[in-house]
């Protein structure tokens, strides 16, 4: 009895009194919000959200298509040039377009993100960059979990998780399958897990029963331990007389082009001379499309569709491009986007499918390289915003 | 959910034992493996990843160990051994097919799929040509065994068994209270020291930088990471067993005073060194001691036998070329030391140390064998810059 008191009762005798003494202290300097110092409230591209309050915050909180356009996509959001929609649009328009995303942030992630928000989709006005990338090859199995985590906060999965319908229900699905893939999960996510796979089977419910209740135990918890969230306002702009915005497109679109012809003379595929020299010479291109069973993408593409659809979204779509010259078996990919495009379609939705598998019809000044667009791809992209949105006369 | 991969983990754990507890009072010492089979069968099924993918890995080996040992009594083990470790050459070499999109891994891969094989190889070696077949329930226990399930020690079926009968006996106040013990060193290893050589230390560096200084910190943190990290798991391993009435073999004992190389696989990851000896070395060696070209060479016999055993080991863990220079570096430090002990018994004295103090001796072997297992481990980490 005494070697016990002396192994167990002391030690956790001391721990009591540290945890009593302590716990203002840790809790303070383990569980709280960080707000990053240096954010900028004029921002108009978020890279991704890494538990930065005030960009989660700011998150389509304008659901007014005369303020803020969201611009959601990957890797092709990450290049800033004048053209590019959040850029181009917000120097020209009263109206800020925030672009958010870089390589990765597939469609998994998006719906997440909105799924999160909501209450805010209603009439949001949003504009989602499909990537044919994401649909074929090893990306078709949907989004991975560090690109998840960098735009799905547990603040952000809180929120789902206080829900329970059928995109919830979805989202705990894919959580579940994404599950190992995870480190050092968080509570939300867990519960997420806990909740999908307590769904398989009545010996499932029955197992993860005490589990759930404990971790929603947990989570309460922790709610109550983390100071509360500071309410954070958008910042208003001053905006700009939008209807007297007359943009000379076909100028735009004649010097642009011819720059980009200019610039990408060294090779047959209209690729810029720099990187075809650096990444492309030499290589051949190809794509793997994968089948409808198998493509993980393209059912997070169809149920981020349907939440849209269900929350009366404003929302649009462009399908952006891949080189047919490089790439030589596009063709092969035609299928999926056809899929994707009827999907959009028979929703209603607006797009703009820049997708070309014709070498002949593909217009060379498109894209930059191989699959990330020109500047005079931009602008095309930038005239169907503002004729979607109207957002002049 | 995988083995200690969360705190949700122990609380089923701390379930499962329960459940023993209770089941003690009621069962007597014969039920013992149906009730824990009974507990594993809910871990792979209900909690698992893949649950599929080892009931039938269990399957697949039970029925086509008898086919190849009981009914075509196939003499050359070879055969078997390759049968039986299919699975995992399958997924140690990465096949695509073109009627799946994805690396043929994605289906038929899981996690403790090596251990299993390992085990599986164990149990099919050990077999005698005429011994009759374990009982599926204690094969099923042998390779589900949920503390050992993900991460070994690679434990054998004969051990194991012997444990199990006297399961329910071995559920006491005493060895609650070592399992308790270990289960709490595992934890300190694991969730703490491994947990803060991991967020503060190994990551100090970037694993491309080729400067000394660097370099060497990377070493020695990986090193003492993978000790940590490895070693807790198996203390977990070992105090769960414990506390559910089964022994699991102990895997580290301080390797890091380890004075020779043999030394160091009697004290770090001391199942597989044990497992490689048994089942690749042993045969090996006497494989080649009846090559004729090779009897007038013991030394060397030996020091291939100990170099493509290591090299083996190396392959295990991929066919990467950090992993095969590991594994042949292993080999060769032990080629070395087994040149110098023959040397040194020949010459009837220490042939390198010669008369020096002993303490002496045991302190520069520490340094040496530490630093040069280090390395070796380096290199197998991946994150050694020349190799990338």
């Amino acid at each position: 009895m005494k070697k016990i008191g002396l192994i167990y009762l002391i030690p956790l005798l001391f721990a009591c009194l540290f945890l009593f003494f302590f716990n203002k202290y840790l809790n303070s300097n383990l569980l709280n919000n960080k707000i990053k110092n240096n954010t900028d409230s004029t921002f108009r591209y978020i890279e991704n959200f890494q538990s930065n309050q005030f960009y989660e915050d700011q998150f389509l909180l304008n659901n007014d298509s005369s303020k803020t356009i969201y611009l959601l996509g990957s890797s092709e959001l990450s290049e800033t040039t004048e053209a590019i929609p959040y850029n181009f649009i917000s120097d020209h328009f009263s109206t800020k377009v925030i672009g958010l995303g870089h390589a990765g942030n597939q469609c998994f992630s998006i719906y997440s993100q909105l799924l999160a928000n909501e209450n805010r989709l209603k009439d949001a006005p949003i504009i989602i960059i499909l990537s044919p990338g994401w649909f074929e090859s090893k990306s078709a199995k949907g989004t991975s979990s560090a690109i998840f985590l960098e735009y799905n906060s547990e603040w952000f999965l809180k929120t789902i998780n206080k829900k329970d319908n059928e995109f919830t229900r979805f989202e705990n699905k894919r959580i579940s399958q994404l599950y190992s893939e995870f480190s050092s999960p968080n509570l939300e996510i867990k519960l997420m897990n806990f909740k999908h796979r307590s769904t398989i089977s009545y010996f499932h419910k029955i197992l993860f029963y005490p589990v759930i209740i404990i971790e929603k135990l947990l989570i309460g918890l922790k709610e109550n331990m983390i100071s509360k969230r500071i309410t954070l306002n958008s910042t208003k702009r001053t905006p700009l007389k939008s209807e007297e915005v007359q943009i000379k497109w076909d100028s735009l679109f004649t010097s642009s082009k011819e720059e980009i012809i200019k610039n990408s003379n060294n090779n047959r595929f209209g690729i810029n001379n720099e990187y075809y020299t650096e990444y492309v010479h030499g290589k051949t291109g190809k794509v793997e499309p994968v089948s409808e069973d198998f493509n993980q993408e393209l059912e997070d593409f169809k149920m981020l569709i349907k939440l849209l659809k269900k929350k009366k979204a404003n929302v649009c779509f462009v399908i952006s491009p891949l080189n047919p010259i490089y790439c030589k078996n596009l063709k092969d990919l035609k299928p999926t986007i056809s899929i994707i495009e009827t999907e959009i379609k028979s929703n209603g939705y607006n797009y703009l499918n820049l997708f070309e598998t014709d070498t002949l019809k593909y217009d060379k000044a498109i894209l930059f390289d191989v699959m990330h667009m020109s500047k005079y791809g931009w602008y095309k992209i930038d005239k169907f915003i503002i004729e979607t949105y109207k957002l002049s006369k | 959910m995988l083995p200690f991969s969360s705190f949700e983990f122990f609380i089923l754990i701390a379930m499962f034992i329960a459940a023993l507890v209770a089941s003690k009072l009621i069962f007597s010492q014969n039920y013992y493996k149906h009730i824990l089979a009974v507990l594993n069968l809910i871990f792979l099924s209900i909690v698992y990843p893949k649950p599929f993918h080892f009931i039938i890995l269990i399957l697949f080996s039970y029925f086509l160990t008898y086919l190849i040992a009981d009914v075509f009594k196939i003499k050359k083990k070879i055969w078997g051994i390759l049968i039986l470790l299919l699975p995992m050459l399958l997924v140690k070499f990465n096949i695509h097919f073109d009627f799946y999109p994805f690396d043929l891994n994605n289906i038929i891969s899981f996690a403790g799929l090596s251990y299993a094989s390992f085990r599986i190889m164990g149990y099919y070696m050990d077999k005698a040509p005429n011994e009759k077949m374990a009982d599926f329930i204690s094969y099923f226990n042998f390779l589900s065994f949920t503390p050992t399930l993900l991460i070994g020690p690679i434990d054998k079926y004969s051990r194991f068994k012997s444990s199990q009968d006297i399961g329910f006996s071995a559920i006491n106040t005493y060895n609650f209270i070592i399992g308790w013990n270990t289960l709490v060193k595992g934890i300190a290893f694991k969730f703490i020291i491994a947990e803060l050589i991991d967020r503060y230390w190994l990551n100090i560096y970037p694993d491309t930088s080729k400067e000394i200084l660097h370099m060497f910190n990377n070493m020695y943190s990986y090193y003492f990471y993978l000790f940590f990290d490895f070693a807790g798991y198996s203390f977990m391993a070992l105090g769960i067993g414990k506390m559910m009435g089964i022994n699991v073999p102990v895997n580290f004992t301080n390797p890091f005073l380890a004075v020779n190389p043999q030394d160091f696989w009697r004290r770090f990851h001391i199942s597989l060194g044990e497992w490689l000896k048994d089942y690749f070395f042993t045969p090996l060696y006497m494989f080649l001691t009846r090559k004729k070209s090779l009897k007038k060479f013991p030394i060397l016999r030996q020091n291939i036998a100990l170099i493509m055993t290591f090299l083996l080991m190396g392959c295990w863990n991929g066919f990467k070329l950090n992993y095969i220079l590991s594994g042949t570096l292993l080999g060769v430090f032990s080629a070395i030391h087994n040149t110098y002990l023959i040397h040194c018994k020949k010459k009837g004295r220490d042939v390198i140390f010669g008369n020096l103090n002993p303490i002496v001796v045991k302190i520069i072997s520490i340094i040496l064998v530490f630093n040069t297992f280090a390395f070796a481990l380096y290199i197998f980490s991946g994150r050694f810059p020349f190799l990338n």
